[in-house]
């Protein structure tokens, strides 16, 4: 089992611009849940791995 | 007019109302100077925590509030007649890292997504939108039902 508090993407909001470093979990719940900070929806094109960011 | 019955709420029926609202009035303090505005929350019953976003420029009163108080006060009502109720709570006010949410935090701020009172006029990339959590510190509720037959004039 992977590290679970590891960083292993980066989120970019596509409407405020907010960069965050999270992993699987945050990913999935950002997914759910949508941007904390200004809510919008949120797929999966929001995020990179940091290689690719 | 008459008021049937003013009773406190209990804490079941307190974290009925908050989760059943989303938005209320935060009120800050600086000195003697009152400020208020209206909120869109999210409310964690088993934390006992409200979570909301502020939106604000360099400039705005709202951030040399937010600079100078850390301990705020949320109100929230329903007017559902006839019974109105009404939640009061004190606590500690403390910023989020974005940097540091965890999933509860996405979760709650999930809850508070609709930005029912923050203008948000400009592009979003142009704006300050701060994430905030109130520790209630102490919180209270009551309801008050009018009279069914009492005639109004």
């Amino acid at each position: 089992m992977s590290d679970p508090t590891s960083d292993e993407y980066v989120f970019e909001c596509p409407d405020c611009g907010e960069h965050i470093e999270v992993n699987a979990g945050m990913r999935e719940a950002l997914l759910a849940h949508g941007c904390p900070i200004c809510g919008t929806s949120v797929t999966e094109a929001a995020f990179s791995t940091p290689a690719q960011s | 007019m008459v008021l049937d019955q003013q009773t406190e709420m209990t804490r079941g029926e307190i974290a009925g109302l908050l989760g059943r609202k989303e938005t209320g009035v935060l009120s800050l303090a600086d000195a003697d100077e009152p400020y208020a505005i209206p909120i869109s929350y999210g409310y964690d019953p088993d934390a006992n925590r409200f979570y909301f976003r502020l939106v604000s420029t360099p400039e705005s009163e709202k951030r040399a509030f937010l600079s100078s108080t850390p301990r705020a006060r949320i109100v929230v009502y329903d007017e559902a007649e006839p019974v109105y109720r009404s939640v009061v709570a004190d606590g500690a006010l403390e910023r989020i890292d974005p940097d540091e949410m965890d999933v509860e935090h996405v979760v709650q701020y999930g809850n508070a997504r609709r930005p029912l009172f923050e203008i948000w006029g400009e592009s979003k990339r142009e704006l300050d939108i701060l994430l905030y959590q109130l520790d209630v510190e102490s919180i209270g509720g009551r309801k008050v039902e009018l009279d069914p037959d009492e005639e109004h004039d």
